[in-house]
């Protein structure tokens, strides 16, 4: 056991917010966190030292968290037309948005943008591994990341008008 | 576009490198169902080695016991009566004149009494080898006896108890019962007259001789042989251990078998067998439409990294629609091998036997440890090698077959062993159903000793 505390604690921290990031609330991310952490245990010899161990640990929790939602559809519907929604330009670089919230965002969007969002925006995955990763087809992917952006927007667009 | 680079680039910023350790409990549950899995595997092999550690040290008591058993035995069977009322032949006649002979050296000199308390003694050793000499290193009780005892009582039990070591062995075998008498008595006929001690190596040796017909018997009790098998694997589904979507298309195929193996006689009917063997197992796949992906869907883990949806193109729900622009293969082939470390423990029952024909049934169970773990993937375009994911390192198979054996002499034969085993856990997980089995047809010399 000595061992496997160790790796776990080295990278409970990196891999619990992947598993926040994922998850749709905390007690999820609590759980995806154990079962990739079993998986890691389970399969850890079959990690053949190509590319980084964290990238490794990194992918198999990104994979647990999609084995959990994946086949949950998201309550939106999907081919909503999203390109002209109208936004204004606006810039958040000044906001001082808590991370919390940020994260909060997240996990209240519905389980496949939440999931596309993460992927291309956080882990820099494109939208053709996407759709391979959740079998849809490339276009999907492409609209579902614009709605999830257009929810975010909005939400944060809420958060700040009830701040002035 | 703008727009989205800002709000990307907010989440960006303040989520890609953010790091939150999660509670202490979240480790505590996961090493709970560590612990928990682990020891899902110790009943077993806990339970396996005990039998094994029991086998082993009974092996070394029983030698011990077994001679004991022998020693204690003997004298009830020391009837010399009964074989008077057959009468049978030649050993009525034989040991008469041996009687007479000797009461006649007794007359002439009654130092005789003394050799014979001696050849007495002998057979005790014969009977029991683990008592030694002691009585015979006694010589003080010599002089009492000689007065006391009537020489014919001695003599007859001397050679009556001689007689009866024959009789044993006449019962074990027709041919050294003739061989054996004959022999020693002829001696013992020659002998008798030159001198008394003479006369007291004379029995000391036919007692040495039948103690070592004997010993030759109890001994003769391990063989070893070296087996050589043709497996037929099968499986009590037609499913695919390596994906669902590969169902009714598995082929078992023909492998080998090689090791040695042991057999501990316990009895005419029982004995226990073991061995070490290297086993391996072969299945097959053809007709595959392999689709790559990038999350895990088949139970092989290629080395190269890559996923792959396998789906066989001959199945009866097989629809080419489902399949998607990643289809890279519409006729692949897959080869399964995987090899274990066989064990087994059985146990053998003597069913037919005859001087040159043995038969027995032959059940128990082996320890099977992995050491071979292949996946081959071959489309036109590429090959791709992995293992599979899902096989256990340890497991269990029941076994049950016959052996055959023919004996070319005491020591040689040649053995023909068909046997069905069952494996019971080869997979942790995701077996889509499939429970291995084979039959095996082994073959092999075998060494008694």
């Amino acid at each position: 056991m000595p061992a496997q505390s160790e790796v776990y604690h080295l990278f409970a921290g990196k891999l619990f917010s992947v598993c926040l990031k994922y998850s749709r609330n905390y007690e999820d991310a609590e759980d995806t966190l154990q079962d990739s952490f079993l998986t890691i245990f389970d399969k850890i010899k079959q990690y053949q030292n190509k590319g980084s161990f964290e990238g490794w640990l990194k992918r198999i929790a990104i994979n647990t968290a999609l084995q959990k939602y994946r086949k949950k559809e998201p309550l939106y519907i999907e081919n909503k037309e999203v390109e002209n929604l109208g936004l204004e330009e606006d810039n958040y670089e000044d906001s001082n948005f808590n991370v919390n919230f940020l994260l909060e965002l997240i996990q209240k969007l519905p389980d496949r943008y939440r999931l596309i969002f993460n992927l291309f925006v956080l882990d820099d995955y494109s939208h053709k591994e996407i759709s391979e990763m959740l079998k849809i087809s490339e276009g999907t992917s492409k609209s579902n990341l614009s709605i999830a952006r257009y929810i975010l927007k909005k939400q944060l667009e809420a958060h700040q008008q009830k701040k002035v | 576009m703008k727009e989205d680079k800002n709000i990307d680039k907010l989440f960006q910023d303040k989520l890609k490198a953010f790091e939150v350790m999660p509670n202490e409990k979240v480790w505590n549950a996961t090493k709970a169902k560590i612990q928990k899995k682990k020891r899902k595997f110790q009943p077993i092999w806990w339970f396996y080695s005990g039998v094994a550690a029991i086998f082993i040290l009974g092996l070394l008591l029983f030698p011990l016991k077994d001679t004991n058993i022998k020693k204690e035995s003997l004298p009830e069977n020391v009837v010399v009566r009964p074989s008077r009322e057959k009468d049978e032949t030649e050993y009525q006649k034989n040991k008469e004149t041996v009687i007479v002979k000797s009461n006649k050296i007794y007359k002439k000199n009654p130092e005789l009494f003394t050799n014979s308390k001696m050849s007495k003694t002998t057979e005790t050793v014969s009977k029991a080898p683990l008592l030694t000499d002691k009585k015979g290193k006694n010589p003080s009780t010599n002089k009492a006896i000689k007065k006391d005892l009537q020489v014919d009582e001695f003599l007859n039990t001397a050679i009556s108890v001689a007689q009866n070591n024959n009789t044993v062995i006449y019962k074990e075998s027709l041919e050294k019962k003739k061989e054996i008498t004959t022999k020693s008595f002829d001696v013992v006929k020659k002998e008798l007259n030159k001198s008394n001690f003479k006369k007291a190596n004379l029995l000391e040796t036919i007692a040495e001789n039948n103690k070592e017909e004997k010993e030759d018997e109890l001994q003769k009790k391990w063989s070893i042989a070296s087996v050589f098998g043709i497996i037929d694997a099968n499986s009590f589904s037609k499913t695919s251990p390596l994906d669902s979507n590969l169902d009714g298309s598995t082929k078992g195929n023909k492998s080998v078998s090689y090791g040695v193996q042991f057999t501990y006689k316990i009895n005419n009917k029982w004995s226990f067998q073991s061995g070490i063997h290297l086993q391996e197992m072969q299945y097959s796949n053809t007709n595959i439409a392999v689709v790559a992906s990038n999350i895990e869907a088949s139970n092989v883990r290629f080395n190269s990294g890559d996923q792959f949806v396998l789906n066989s193109t001959t199945r009866e729900n097989f629809n080419v629609n489902t399949l998607n622009l990643n289809t890279v293969s519409f006729n692949g082939n897959m080869r399964q091998n995987f090899g274990y470390i066989e064990v087994p423990l059985e146990v053998k029952y003597n069913v037919f036997e005859t001087r040159k024909i043995e038969t027995q049934i032959v059940a128990g169970f082996s320890s099977l440890f992995l050491n071979k773990n292949e996946v081959f993937l071959n489309t036109i375009n590429f090959q791709s090698i992995g293992a599979a994911n899902n096989l256990n390192d340890l497991n269990f198979s029941a076994n049950l077959g016959i052996d055959f054996k023919y004996l070319f002499n005491k020591n040689w034969s040649l053995q023909l062993n068909p046997m069905f085993k069952t494996q019971l856990n080869t997979y942790n997980k995701n077996s889509n159903g499939f429970q291995p089995y084979f039959i095996a047809f082994y073959t092999g010399v075998n060494y008694r000793f």
